[in-house]
């Protein structure tokens, strides 16, 4: 009895220990499909001038992207346009959206981005994109680095925190 | 066809809420004969009413953020894809609402590109009328329909007077086009055209009017061509090529009345080279309409 209970207290923990280095390469695939995003955006605008609501009704139609969620809630957001400015249906659900995981700052920078959006001419908008895709970039390379290093982390001081236990309720 | 109650509700979707849900307020007396709404940074929203202006709201004043709401919603928040007419001063948004832009020109090499910061808007509210070519129409069509051109000061009815003569013309067997450029006439949004231009006419919507009539010539044989405002010799050109070709023509001018028409370069060598056979001269007085058929030839 006392052998089970230590080997599911040791799981329990590790599986923590997993659950948090999963969390952090969440983060850094939710900025990976900003950037792609941001990409797909630059490119519609420049290539074929298309309508700021049908690029993010192409994006919530992706297949596999992080951002879904966010795209799906601003296309019905563009639905009922004229309530709000897109810069504030823009900031509003990037800042709200909770089932994407980026920091306030990473937020902010992509907030930054709907200033722009719509408003000014197709170079000027891919010129904010081009800035806010360069800042999470960087982000993305520092967040990945510290997926990789945290991940071990995690995943290691869970097993030996649930081994450390067992050993002392034993 | 559409009341004037639901002509005018088309211009107000493009108001920001609050000033919207004010607007619907007023009384039918005052809406259903408005042709403009304007609104200025820092003033009273106006309705202009048989050419005058008439404040709305003298307590309401609008903000520079209400104007920029305005042209985003006639843009669906895509002003890159009007960057030709916002360059040209305009937006055409659904229905064919004419939104007039005024703030500051963003210039390069003395040519402007593009508006920022609004400071005035003019939301032209394009009007259906039915019937309104009932008085002319026998007239015009006696022994076959011949080229017209259609005189009169801006905001007397010229665009509402003309898709009404190609509905008619079109549904009584006419193979028309008709070069929108402003999608005022037709009310052209997404490929469809809100107002009726009548079963055989086709829609060429956003093309310059020159370009547009030499398109049309090649590709749809038409029988006749209707556009909207000679307004460049190039545009004269291309009707005199239209005209040669044997294509009936039916124009509008900016003028009141013939005489001074004929006092303007531009017009006089429109009328000189014979184009058009007769003219619609249309006067406006205390809001109500009168059209008179003059023979030019």
């Amino acid at each position: 009895m006392k052998i089970i209970g230590a080997l599911m207290l040791v799981c329990a923990c590790t599986l923590f220990g997993v659950g948090q280095a999963r969390k952090l390469y969440f983060r850094r695939n939710c900025l990976a499909g900003a950037l792609d995003a941001l990409r797909f955006m630059d490119a519609e605008l420049k290539n074929g001038a298309v309508p700021i609501p049908d690029i993010f009704n192409e994006l919530h139609r992706l297949p596999e992207t992080k951002l879904h969620g966010l795209f799906e809630n601003l296309s019905m957001k563009m639905e009922s346009f004229g309530e709000e400015s897109l810069s504030e249906i823009w900031s509003g659900c990037v800042m709200n959206d909770r089932s994407v995981s980026l920091s306030l700052r990473q937020r902010q920078e992509l907030c930054r981005v709907g200033t722009y959006l719509g408003r000014y001419s197709e170079s000027e908008q891919s010129d904010a994109i081009a800035a806010c895709a360069e800042h999470l970039e960087a982000e993305l390379k520092r967040t990945s680095d510290k997926a990789s290093e945290g991940a071990k982390l995690w995943t290691g001081l869970g097993l030996t925190f649930g081994l450390m236990l067992a050993a002392v309720l034993i | 066809m559409q009341t004037a109650q639901q002509e005018f509700l088309r211009a107000v979707r493009l108001l920001p809420p609050c000033l919207r849900s004010e607007v619907l307020e007023l009384p039918e007396r005052l809406t259903d004969g408005a042709e403009e709404i304007r609104l200025r940074a820092g003033r009273a929203p106006a309705l202009v009413i048989a050419g005058g202006e008439t404040e709305i709201l003298p307590t309401r004043r609008i903000t520079a953020a209400e104007l920029q709401l305005v042209l985003e919603i006639a843009t669906r928040a895509s002003a890159h894809t009007y960057a030709d007419s916002i360059r040209l001063g305009f937006v055409t948004a659904e229905g064919g609402c004419r939104v007039g832009l005024c703030g500051t020109a963003v210039t390069d090499e003395n040519r402007i590109t593009s508006i920022r910061r609004l400071s005035s808007l003019c939301i032209r509210i394009p009007r259906e009328k039915r019937g309104c070519a009932d008085g002319i129409y026998g007239r015009l069509t006696d022994g076959g329909f011949r080229s017209t051109l259609i005189v009169s000061p801006p905001g007397s009815g010229k665009t509402t007077l003309l898709r009404e003569l190609v509905r008619l013309l079109s549904d009584d067997g006419m193979r028309i086009s008709l070069v929108d450029e402003r999608s005022e006439a037709a009310g052209t949004f997404e490929g469809q055209p809100c107002f009726d231009v009548g079963a055989r006419t086709d829609v060429l919507t956003g093309a310059p009017k020159g370009e547009g009539i030499f398109l049309l010539l090649r590709s749809m044989a038409p029988q006749l061509i209707a556009f909207d405002e000679i307004t460049s010799p190039s545009d004269i050109e291309a009707a005199e090529t239209a005209a040669n070709c044997g294509v009936t023509l039916l124009a509008t001018a900016h003028g009141a009345g013939i005489i001074d028409l004929s006092e303007r370069a531009l017009y006089r060598k429109l009328l000189d080279k014979r184009i058009f056979d007769r003219a619609v001269v249309i006067e406006s007085k205390d809001g109500k309409r009168k059209y008179s058929v003059e023979e030019l030839k």
